[in-house]
């Protein structure tokens, strides 16, 4: 699909192309595209997204002031089973207002402290994979200290409340 | 101490802010004052497990400065934020071999929002799981026109003819507003109606029999009164014909 030659075309600039969709949630949902034929968020580099994600603030705000909306929801569908319909990847910003017959509540899923630990886990390891940090904060290097002399400190004192008749 | 509110009514909103932040979940969690499943943090943001997920693999991604929503952010933030609201998910998609995630933003309660800390979900999604759908409604080509011309000024779009629809745009808002509100309404109204027909056609039933038993009552006293006149009438003939017949009977004397 070619965002360009819809007939709801906002604006257009290297990075994005802002559109109102034939088919909107509420009047005045928003979908900024990105400007290249990426598909998948994965695809499309973090200057592009830190554009349209400022880009998407903007027309948040927009939506506030003119549109007379009392809030918004920003989603990306990120891929078939998230629902995404179009070839071309894109952030819709979607204007609230009261009883516009829109909900996006979940249900929660019942898990237990030892899936969620184990899900923790397995997304940590990935996580660690794959965000690079370009200089690991140092507030997280000190919490990492304050930690261990914790943990130190517990054991001392169990220690302690064990020698205790 | 919470304060009273009185004292809450005389504060400043960057009291408000404060003492909001002071009870926020998320600023203690951020802080550490609150345990988590702490998954990445860096200089802007901090990402954790979502204890009351969506789907298995969903992840919080809170500012670690207290905001409410997003226009109140720096940009670096908000931009740093989605980048690694991306990896996140690259993550999520790698750790569990999924097909698909959502990044999701509610920006105000009527959004859904539930927390004052401003967050960005991403969560896995798998097919039909029924999480989320965005809904769509066709527009008429007309009132679409209406909304891009509303809003081109706004976002600094091509130089168009713009005309003033800005009234146009928020009138065809409000008129959308209250056509399905009518329309409810038209659907509650017949339903009533039905209802009132129902009731008005078992009270004339009712109506109907009562006025039948009435008349068959009535019937009946009528009969009653008829055959008592009867009797009373034969009554009368009886003791007439009684006095005649002593009449007769004196005649009778008179000639013996
Ligand atoms: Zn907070």
């Amino acid at each position: 699909m070619n965002p360009e030659t819809e007939p709801g075309l906002l604006f257009k600039d290297e990075n994005q192309i802002a559109v109102l969709p034939l088919k909107p949630a509420t009047p005045g949902h928003i979908q900024l595209f990105s400007a290249q034929p990426f598909t998948i968020l994965e695809q499309v580099p973090n200057a592009v997204i830190e554009t349209m994600a400022i880009t998407a603030n903007k027309l948040s705000t927009v939506l506030f002031d003119h549109l007379n909306c009392q809030g918004t929801n920003i989603i990306i569908e990120n891929g078939i089973p998230a629902g995404q319909t179009s070839s071309r990847f894109s952030m819709h910003i979607i204007p609230r207002r009261e009883n516009d017959g829109l909900n996006f509540q979940w249900n929660p899923l019942k898990l237990s402290e030892d899936d969620l630990n184990t899900i923790f886990l397995r997304l940590e390891e990935f996580t660690n994979q794959i965000i690079i940090q370009k200089e690991k904060s140092k507030i997280i290097q000190q919490e990492e200290k304050k930690t261990v002399l914790e943990y130190n400190q517990e054991n001392y004192l169990l220690k302690q409340l064990r020698r205790m008749p | 101490m919470q304060p009273t509110e009185e004292e809450l009514k005389k504060m400043s909103p960057e009291q408000l802010l404060e003492l909001q932040k002071q009870n926020c979940i998320f600023c203690k969690i951020i802080a550490g004052e609150i345990p988590s499943k702490k998954l990445y943090q860096d200089e802007h943001c901090v990402a954790v497990l979502d204890i009351n997920p969506a789907s298995e693999g969903h992840v919080l991604l809170l500012p670690k400065d207290h905001y409410q929503i997003l226009p109140q952010m720096p940009e670096e933030v908000i931009a740093r934020m989605f980048v690694v609201a991306k990896e996140l998910s690259h993550a999520i998609l790698k750790a569990f071999n999924a097909k698909g995630t959502n990044i999701f933003v509610a920006n105000g309660a009527i959004a859904g929002q539930r927390a004052p800390h401003f967050m960005i979900h991403v969560f896995q999604r798998k097919q039909d799981d029924g999480i989320l759908t965005i809904p769509a409604k066709p527009i008429s080509e007309k009132d679409l026109m209406t909304l891009k011309n509303h809003l081109l000024p706004f976002v600094g779009g091509e130089k168009q003819q713009v005309l003033d629809e800005k009234k146009d745009a928020q009138q065809f808002i409000e008129d959308k507003k209250e056509l399905d509100a009518e329309i409810q309404e038209e659907k509650e109204e017949k339903k009533e109606e039905t209802k009132q027909v129902v009731q008005l056609k078992k009270e004339k039933k009712s109506e109907k029999k009562k006025k039948r038993k009435q008349k068959i009552e009535d019937d009946f006293d009528k009969f009653d009164k008829k055959e008592k006149e009867m009797d009373d009438e034969e009554e009368e003939i009886e003791k007439e014909e009684k006095t005649i017949a002593l009449d007769l009977d004196k005649i009778g004397d008179l000639f013996a």
